[in-house]
């Protein structure tokens, strides 16, 4: 398992965190703010590609099992990401647009045994809309640390229903938003506002992992546990309704990052039985 | 005198009719449905490097088509139900089922159907035949013992072992090969044993 963490987790996150580096600090940090956001977005969709084709290879066409669609979406959603990270802050309209174009996507690309089309579609395209959305109205540190914690739920949640290539993903996601968190810090110094970007593709890749690892699970981990992983997002959008929304500053942060942590974290803590058989193997 | 000659003669006919026909009967191959109580497919994996570990599947189904003489090759056609995997870690069987491995959620078994076979000696068969596992069918050759075969031309019993070695990432299965985490060759050992009953 060491051999295979260093290979899909290690390799894809240390080449991301490379890139983020030499973007951040070399080329100035936050002085061409879409490049910003974009290398937020080629790190996360990198980091969930390079740890399938560490662990699986280059899937074919057609695909030989339907769950290499998940490969196949890392990258549509990466794409849609990168799109979004040029659109106009304000440009609501645009991010619907794409957040169905990943609906849609999922649907052909991703066909799951046992799951609805109408139900893949949904849960990828809500979940790319919901992060992405949260992430452009509040910008700053909250959204990586919530995807941090809610990668490594579902990255948990996966090794105990037997996915292990989709438990590295999703830990690879949330090494990579861990390193996005540190490196901002260092790269923004106090005004960590700037870390943004990526919320699309952060919020399509942990709903198509957690989708996909659910599908081949036989339901040795709950259902809710996988809903809940990552309702985090969701309920930090209650802080974005009203005068809420215009609370700013690290106490705004540190509240924000509390409520999208709790719920991977409960989660977590409720299965730590099943955790700490599958960690023991 | 005439009689009883005549007698003797039609008895000795018949008897001797009977026995050519059941000397021919048991050349003709027959179909024996394997018994999943007494047929075990087991497997042997490199782990890490270090140990190797078996584990086994429980369901086996299919038929053999075979002389009770071993005149002629038997002709496998074997189904192995791959969510019947045992390595006597409920763990462990859970990640085997899954999606790295035998992908029960989408491929429900592994087969096997003879294409050709070359006698080695008396009871002993190399057999090759078409594998199927992952959706992908590669050809695989088996080195097969006839253990042995009991019974009567109503009610019979036989029984064969084949051993064989696959590189599972022929077929698809890829998880830990390319860092060393499982050995991509598998060894197999198949221990079949079918029958033939009344009315079948």
């Amino acid at each position: 398992m060491v051999e295979s963490m260093l290979w899909s987790v290690g390799i894809p996150v240390t080449a991301g965190g490379l890139l983020l580096a030499v973007c951040w600090w070399v080329l100035g940090f936050g002085r061409w703010p879409w490049m910003t956001r974009i290398v937020v977005v080629l790190a996360i969709g990198g980091a969930a590609g390079g740890s399938f084709l560490a662990s699986v290879g280059l899937p074919g066409w057609p695909l030989a099992q339907k769950w290499h669609g998940v490969f196949l979406m890392a990258g549509a959603v990466t794409v849609a990401g990168l799109i979004e990270a040029m659109c106009p802050r304000r440009d609501w309209a645009g991010r619907v647009v794409l957040a169905m174009a990943i609906g849609v996507a999922s649907v052909w690309l991703l066909p799951l045994p046992e799951q609805s089309a109408l139900t893949v579609g949904w849960v990828a395209g809500g979940s790319a809309l919901l992060v992405g959305m949260l992430d452009r109205a509040r910008g700053g540190l909250a959204v990586p640390v919530g995807g941090w914690a809610a990668a490594a739920a579902i990255s948990v949640m996966a090794i105990v229903a037997g996915s292990m290539t989709l438990s590295l993903m999703a830990g690879a996601v949330s090494a990579m938003c861990g390193l996005v968190i540190v490196l901002g810090w260092f790269a923004g110094g106090r005004v960590t506002e700037g870390v943004s970007g990526g919320g699309l593709t952060l919020g399509g890749i942990l709903a198509v992992i957690a989708l996909t690892a659910w599908a081949y699970d036989y339901n040795v981990v709950p259902g809710w546990a996988w809903a809940v992983s990552g309702s985090g997002f969701a309920l930090a959008c209650i802080l974005e309704i009203g005068p809420l929304g215009r609370w700013k500053g690290y106490p705004a942060t540190v509240v924000r990052s509390i409520v999208m942590i709790s719920p991977p974290v409960y989660v977590v803590v409720h299965e730590w039985d099943a955790v700490k058989g599958a960690l023991s193997g | 005198m005439y009689r009883s000659l005549l007698t003797g003669i039609v008895v000795l006919g018949v008897l001797c009719g009977t026995a050519a026909m059941q000397e021919s009967k048991s050349l003709q191959a027959e179909v024996f449905k394997i018994d999943p109580v007494h047929s075990t497919v087991l497997f042997r994996i490199h782990h890490a490097g270090a140990g190797r570990f078996w584990g086994r599947f429980n369901d086996v189904a299919g038929t053999v088509t075979w002389p009770r003489d071993d005149s002629v090759a038997p002709n496998f056609d074997i189904r192995v139900v791959v969510n019947s995997v045992d390595t006597g870690n409920e763990r462990l069987d859970g990640t085997l089922k899954g999606p790295d491995f035998f992908n029960t959620r989408e491929f429900e078994d592994v087969s096997f159907k003879s294409t050709s076979a070359e006698r080695i000696r008396d009871g002993h068969w190399k057999v090759t035949g078409d594998m199927t596992m992952l959706g992908v069918t590669k050809p695989v050759t088996a080195e097969v013992e006839v253990t042995g075969v009991r019974g009567n031309q109503v009610v019979a019993k036989a029984g064969w072992e084949a051993w064989f070695e696959i590189n599972r990432s022929d077929f698809g299965m890829d998880w830990g090969v390319e860092n060393g985490a499982l050995s991509d060759d598998v060894k197999m050992i198949v221990g079949l044993e079918g029958g033939i009953e009344p009315g079948r």
